[in-house]
């Protein structure tokens, strides 16, 4: 019971300095929403019609969406708190770090969660984007998307000491990772080589296919491999941020 | 009296720098006890064992009957600790972050009388990082206080203050005594130990050299200077001066 109060505090907490950041805000939840806005402005009488092309590019922004959290978002508050030693004032009180690391990952999820609806809502009314699949499958794609990226990357947290080198390692290690997963081009199109043994190696690649499966209503015997290697790179990603978080 | 603190043969080692080198000491219910030396003498790194912030490479701690490294969780609701380091994120409200804490707590006191107990009731919606140094330490007491502790650790709390924000913050160290609390002071500032502590442990280079009441280490020493005073205590035992 202590450790559920502990985890709902913090967690309205993060979601008030959230609030509070309009840079973030922007990023998390109108830059998906622009990006399908410019997608669409950009396409040509020539390019296939609108629906179809909604349908392609809302799944990859909904993992654009995810992937810039995991990324930047709680690898940047971590280092951001590490740094000013607000984690060490929290490990001096009775807060349980289950609760600490919960807050900071339910604020995140609730943020993406919004940003994702937000897309999806401006994508069905501007331009005519139809769930093929069930809600509630996209739903369980989405948790499983958004937690294996977002304990993968959790990585950055252990290697950086400052905000500034959390920044950094993010940025090196975001665009590639886009442009190699499927999101800023489709896999089919990388060199073959990349498409075949760098690919699938990224997480993110995989939550492209899962999320465009389960919005396209792709059957889900189909979607095995993505499925089976995001609960690997969960169960991984927990693992390695287990032994290798910081406080301090 | 009843040591409500007690450690012994304190070793706290990184790597091959022994910071804290096998130090013994109790501190009694109700006392101001100071734990004084310079910087990098493993003040803090004894304070943090004693908090259960850290684990001992050696010895044992024992605070308010609990082991801080088998219950940390028990005993942070039983303590109130002021950090040397530790800070808020800059958009975070004074209100806010006392109630945060007050919540991570199972028995919190009330936070608006605490506001207004620290002086900072009128600064309650303010950002952190519009708050003075004295603010900030105000906010950090309250911080401290907001479980009703029975002991208060604080370390370097008067560090970066001027003069007359580290005189209020001395009036408040005695008024948190004056409510029956055990304090715990952690300072590299003689004067401050001086005036404040019941009883003082000197740390250098991380053993207690010597440990008695500012008047009794006062008298111990053969000095020629005519009003001596802990600094030249430290600088007989030590042959250091506190600055270095």
């Amino acid at each position: 019971m202590t450790t559920v109060k502990q985890l709902f505090w913090l967690t309205v907490n993060e979601l008030v300095l959230f609030w509070r950041e309009p840079v973030a805000m922007f990023f998390s939840l109108l830059f998906p929403v622009a990006l399908l806005v410019l997608t669409m402005a950009v396409r040509t009488p020539t390019d296939a019609p609108k629906d179809i092309v909604t349908n392609h590019v809302v799944p990859t922004l909904m993992v654009l969406n995810m992937a810039s959290m995991a990324i930047y978002g709680v690898p940047g508050t971590i280092a951001s708190y590490r740094q000013s030693k607000f984690l060490k004032r929290l490990k001096c009180s009775p807060a349980r770090p289950i609760a600490i690391l919960g807050s900071l990952a339910a604020s995140s999820f609730a943020v993406t969660m919004f940003g994702v609806g937000l897309l999806i809502v401006v994508a069905m009314w501007l331009y005519g984007a139809r769930l093929a699949g069930s809600f509630i499958g996209l739903w369980g794609a989405f948790n499983l998307a958004f937690w294996s990226l977002s304990a993968t990357f959790l990585f950055i947290t252990s290697v950086t000491r400052s905000e500034r080198i959390s920044s950094t390692v993010s940025q090196v290690i975001f665009f590639p990772i886009m442009f190699l997963s499927g999101v800023f081009i489709p896999v089919e199109r990388l060199p073959d080589w990349i498409a075949r043994y760098v690919s699938p190696v990224i997480p993110v690649t995989h939550a492209v296919e899962l999320m465009q499966g389960a919005w396209l209503g792709t059957p889900w015997d189909k979607l095995t491999v993505p499925i089976v290697a995001l609960f690997g790179f969960l169960i991984l990603g927990l693992a390695v941020a287990t032994y290798t978080f910081k406080w301090e | 009296m009843k040591p409500v603190i007690v450690v012994k043969d304190l070793v706290k080692r990184y790597g091959s720098l022994t910071a804290v080198n096998g130090i013994s000491f109790e501190v009694y219910e109700n006392e101001i006890f100071g734990i004084v030396g310079p910087n990098g003498a493993g003040k803090t790194s004894a304070v943090e064992c004693i908090a259960g912030i850290r684990n001992p490479s050696s010895g044992s701690v024992n605070v308010l009957g609990l082991d801080p490294t088998k219950n940390s969780l028990e005993l942070r609701e039983l303590i109130g600790i002021q950090l040397q380091a530790g800070s808020l994120p800059y958009n975070m409200k004074v209100r806010e972050a006392l109630l945060l804490f007050a919540n991570l707590h199972q028995r919190p006191q009330p936070v608006e009388p605490l506001l207004a107990q620290m002086g900072i009731a009128q600064k309650a919606n303010d950002f952190y990082e519009k708050l003075s140094g004295g603010q900030k330490q105000r906010l950090a007491i309250a911080l401290a206080l907001v479980n009703d502790p029975k002991v208060v650790v604080f370390d370097e709390l008067t560090t970066g203050l001027d003069p007359q924000a580290r005189r209020a913050m001395w009036e408040m160290v005695r008024n948190i005594h004056a409510l029956g609390k055990t304090v715990l002071l952690i300072t590299h500032f003689m004067e401050e130990a001086e005036k404040l502590c019941d009883r003082v442990a000197f740390i250098d280079e991380g053993n207690v050299v010597a440990l008695d009441t500012p008047a009794n280490l006062i008298q111990s020493i053969n000095s020629t200077t005519p009003d001596p005073t802990l600094e030249d205590v430290f600088l007989s035992i030590t042959g250091k001066e506190m600055r270095e």
